[in-house]
């Protein structure tokens, strides 16, 4: 059978009232003392938490080390959890700025060096420069650049970046997600475009010179 | 060389980057044993500050009624023996005293 778009949509409202009906009976159990209750919590958001972690850093120790600290912040900041937003978004808003303190604690091991751009990378760089229509090819060499600009930048630059540009979040999203103001973002975003900018720029002198 | 070309270009190869969502192996026990230790370290912290806390009220105590004490004695008392300090003290052994008394 056949569901119409109607009785989907109030099925999947209805299925969604339902989990975070569950959602709202855990967190109250954790509250009250119930250790235990928060380990569902964690089972259900932790894939989300790790593909926020994963935007930032590198090395996958420090993935973890980050995503156990944020639902450790989660579990302590618990009785600030008044339930106006679902809580993966609260629990999105304490992970970007775990993220960003992860961030600004590492900002010294920032890679400054562009003499380990590798064949391939060069290889798109030039054929950008000569003609950007036609470096679609080598997806691969691309998205290595791009991760390597992005640890060069400022965590300000980086985070702004990463939400703004890559996962397309808007201005106010961003905004409840940093605790930043929207006008601050928008500085920030145009900050961290011309820095970028910048970096492209002293790659290829780099390079030429 | 065409910057905001080129920077356009790696944006949407970047976008194109799937977000890695892989969790690993039983992460979330992990996590519950990190909670639990938390727990436990801060119980013991914060006994540790309350012992602390007690301690340095108890001495501030005990020196702001040493200092009154000595403050309080007027010449005439000490001559006489029966300053602050060896009134309380008496206050406190009265009923002692009486005790032995009916020996």
């Amino acid at each position: 059978m056949a569901f119409s778009p109607f009785c989907r949509s109030s099925w999947m409202r209805r299925e969604s009232a339902s989990v975070d009906r569950e959602e709202a009976e855990l967190i109250k159990a954790v509250r009250a003392g119930d250790t235990a209750a928060f380990e569902p919590l964690v089972r259900k958001h932790q894939a989300r938490i790790f593909g926020i972690a994963r935007r930032y850093a590198r090395r996958e120790s420090e993935v973890e080390d980050i995503v156990q600290e944020v639902f450790l912040k989660a579990y302590r900041k618990l009785h600030t959890y008044h339930g106006e937003a679902p809580f993966e978004h609260w629990l999105s808003r304490i992970a970007v700025r775990t993220c960003y303190d992860y961030l600004r604690a590492h900002q010294r091991n920032r890679e400054y060096c562009f003499a380990e751009l590798s064949e391939r990378e060069e290889d798109w760089l030039n054929r950008a420069t000569a003609d950007p229509g036609s470096a679609r090819e080598d997806e691969e060499a691309a998205k290595a650049l791009v991760q390597k600009l992005l640890n060069m930048l400022p965590p300000q630059a980086r985070m702004v970046v990463t939400l703004l540009d890559i996962e397309r979040r808007s201005v106010k999203e961003i905004s409840e997600l940093t605790g930043w103001s929207p006008s601050l973002v928008k500085v920030r975003a145009f900050r961290a475009r011309a820095a970028m900018r910048r970096l492209l720029k002293r790659i290829s002198c780099d390079k030429y010179l | 060389m065409n910057a905001r070309e080129i920077e356009k270009k790696l944006i949407e190869a970047a976008r194109r980057i799937p977000a890695d969502e892989r969790v690993p192996y039983r992460f979330e026990r992990r996590v519950m044993a990190r909670i639990q230790e938390a727990g436990r370290n801060e119980a013991g912290t914060a006994w540790a500050v309350l012992w602390w806390r007690t301690a340095v009220s108890s001495l501030a105590l005990s020196l702001l009624l040493a200092f009154f004490s000595l403050a309080t004695r007027s010449p005439a008392q000490s001559s006489s023996g029966t300053s602050l300090a060896e009134q309380f003290e008496s206050t406190m052994y009265a009923a002692i005293d009486d005790w032995n008394g009916s020996w």
